[in-house]
């Protein structure tokens, strides 16, 4: 069955000019994201992720950041060629994104209505105010918020964590957006929220054809409702295929870390979480080599002799990784 | 939001007590006696006597106040020991040309200040921002009889393009009123642009960091839209506790720029008053003043409630 590509990126090269020096936080990144599909990009704290979403959308702030490189189709477009004004046509009607903190992320001192309306007259000109209103209640009701009429009306302080997240994800419903890309979208959530929001994402994608990127650290949430993931590790993918590949074929020693320091609430046995030792790597000071290397309990000469490693095709089709050996489920065979 | 304003009302209330209390203290601390500097030194025991007798001015401090205060109450501030007259009347004739010197000043330089602060943010880093830093930073430091007396001095004295002092009033001819109340104007609304606009700006740079900036750009609004609309409400929200507070400053210096330009208003009218311890002059006068910032901290604070949903939604 082929599916058509919805977003491909290709190359990305994004870097924040400090007075550190260069911060390469996306480094050569491509990824690509079919129709009604979830994409899960995975990794720690600054290892990239959000930067390659923000990157984009182009929402960058210039300075100290600059995309210095790369491609992003997205329906057929390469989007870095846009101007500034095509570009606003892109965000929140092609392409939406939800943030982590829905405490702050709606303006304290509008309503819910006014900035939802204020986005769909932004797409569609001719919308009067009154189609607008309709098209927003109809969204806040398709996200599951009772009373909508009345919620309109309602300021973001007046709702709770989750309400406001939902209120995020109407405004990109409401505009029809293909694409939404989900910013750690649960963290500040609790569970059960968790859940009612993963969920809804999940159903917008079986009932309005929307394809999702979610950004997370948290490789346990996605691990139930990505159709693929990418393992980014300072400023890099490492690993990537589908879920379950790199479930039960994990290939990167990254990967595997991240796997093992998951807390697994099925398994009978009591299980030891494994912290992955050391830090995330000083993005302005990256080595040549390999830049898990001072973490990877794999490493060896070869990795710190080597070039850094660049994706290579591993086992099935579809399954892709960065690393000089070759470990399988934690065992060494290269 | 009844509550609340019933409570904002009667600490009002107390505020104007205390402040009539203070003033009222403090001028009756004043050395020199009002009878003797009205009269003159050589004025007979008796009439003295009557003068101090018809002034209430024999009777312990305690009682004064309390008369003071019933005639406040029945809209009647006393009569001036050295005009004579009531001092409503003094007021009423003063107040409008303080007014129409002061009030300009605030309207200027509030919305001069915000725009001010909007461009510097805007334009953060480049040329404009920091020529509006560099002028602001003039204006908070210099002080205003020192800009009034450089400001007399080059448009008055050298350049000959403005009077040197004088007043008339915008009723009698608004041409010549414009033409004499222009520096004036411009000198006591200086300090209050400069704060105003320092305050804008960093508010603007703070506000424009916050996440929902960052959505409203995401979500394809144009910049324009960004910053005028999401960040601008936002920003102004402590400018306008900012413009409140001013009020005072610009009745302060209103004092200062009476004396330079020679505008008999309020500001004058205090100052010889305190000087001939005109006390009911004086004791009317800030009574006035302090009732009148009262009012505008009362009025600011509603402002806050229309512009901020979340202050509000506590009045509830």
């Amino acid at each position: 069955m082929e599916e058509k590509i919805l977003l491909d990126v290709k190359n990305l090269r994004t870097s924040f000019f400090t007075d550190a020096g260069e911060v390469k936080s996306v480094n050569d990144v491509s990824f690509y994201v079919k129709e009604k599909e979830i994409v899960a990009v995975v990794g720690e704290s600054g290892s990239g992720k959000s930067v390659t979403q923000l990157s984009v959308l182009q929402l960058i702030q210039s300075p100290p950041g600059k995309i210095l490189g790369g491609e992003v189709w997205f329906e057929g477009e390469n989007l870095l060629t846009y101007s500034k004004k095509q570009m606003c046509g892109i965000r929140g009607n092609g392409i939406s994104m939800i943030f982590q903190e829905p405490m702050t992320s709606l303006n304290p001192v509008y309503t819910i209505g006014n900035q939802l309306t204020e986005v769909l007259r932004a797409h569609h000109k001719n919308m009067t105010k009154q189609e607008a209103w309709k098209r927003g209640v109809e969204a806040l009701a398709a996200v599951g918020i009772p009373d909508p009429e009345a919620r309109m009306k309602n300021y973001p302080f007046e709702m709770s964590g989750g309400m406001r997240q939902r209120a995020m994800i109407a405004i990109s419903v409401a505009c029809n957006s293909r694409l939404i890309v989900a910013d750690e979208p649960t963290t500040a959530l609790d569970v059960t929220t968790q859940a009612q929001v993963m969920e809804l994402l999940l159903s917008l994608v079986e009932k309005n054809g929307t394809s999702i990127i979610v950004v997370t650290h948290n490789l346990g949430l996605v691990t139930r409702y990505a159709d693929r993931i990418y393992v980014m590790y300072a400023g890099r993918i490492v690993e990537s295929g589908t879920t379950e590949m790199l479930l039960t074929n994990p290939r990167h020693p990254y990967t595997l870390g991240l796997l093992a320091s998951v807390p697994k609430l099925d398994s009978d046995k009591e299980e030891k979480l494994i912290p992955i030792e050391g830090t995330p790597p000083n993005l302005a000071q990256m080595p040549e080599y390999c830049s898990f290397y001072p973490r990877c309990p794999y490493a060896c000469e070869e990795c710190r002799q080597k070039e850094a490693p660049v994706l290579r095709p591993v086992g099935e089709e579809g399954h892709f990784m960065a690393c000089h050996r070759d470990v399988k489920g934690g065992k060494t065979d290269g | 939001m009844g509550r609340y304003l019933l409570k904002r009302l009667g600490i009002s209330v107390l505020v104007v007590f205390l402040v009539s209390v203070i003033s009222f203290t403090l001028v009756h601390m004043l050395p020199g006696d009002p009878a003797v500097l009205a009269l003159g030194s050589e004025a007979s025991e008796q009439d003295v006597e009557a003068f101090r007798k018809e002034y209430h001015l024999d009777r312990p401090v305690a009682e004064q106040y309390v008369i003071w205060i019933r005639e406040i109450l029945h809209g009647d501030l006393g009569d001036s020991i050295t005009y004579s007259r009531p001092v409503t009347a003094c007021l009423a004739e003063r107040l409008p040309r303080t007014i129409s010197i002061g009030l300009p000043a605030l309207i200027l330089s509030s919305m001069f200040g915000i725009f001010c602060g909007i461009v510097s943010a805007v334009k953060r880093g480049k040329f404009v921002d920091n020529l509006i830093t560099f002028v602001s930073t003039i204006g908070l430091g210099a002080p205003q009889f020192w800009l009034g007396i450089l400001g007399v001095y080059i448009f008055g004295m050298k350049l000959k393009l403005l009077p040197l002092s004088g007043y008339v009033a915008p009723s009698e001819n608004f041409g010549q009123y414009v033409y004499y109340g222009v520096m004036p104007i411009l000198i006591l609304s200086f300090g209050l642009l400069a704060s105003v606009s320092r305050q804008t700006r960093s508010n603007m740079l703070e506000v424009i960091n916050q996440d929902y900036i960052r959505t409203a750009r995401a979500n394809g609004l144009v910049e324009k839209s960004v910053v005028y609309k999401h960040a601008l409400k936002n920003a102004l929200i402590p400018v306008i506790t900012t413009i409140g507070l001013q009020v005072r400053v610009v009745v302060g210096g209103s004092l200062m720029v009476e004396q330079v330009f020679n505008i008999a208003g309020i500001g004058t009218l205090i100052v010889s008053a305190i000087n001939g311890r005109d006390y009911m002059v004086v004791q009317g006068c800030v009574f006035v003043i302090s009732v009148f910032i009262v009012l505008v901290n009362f009025v600011i604070d509603l402002l806050y409630g229309f512009v901020d949903p979340r202050v509000r939604k506590s009045w509830r």
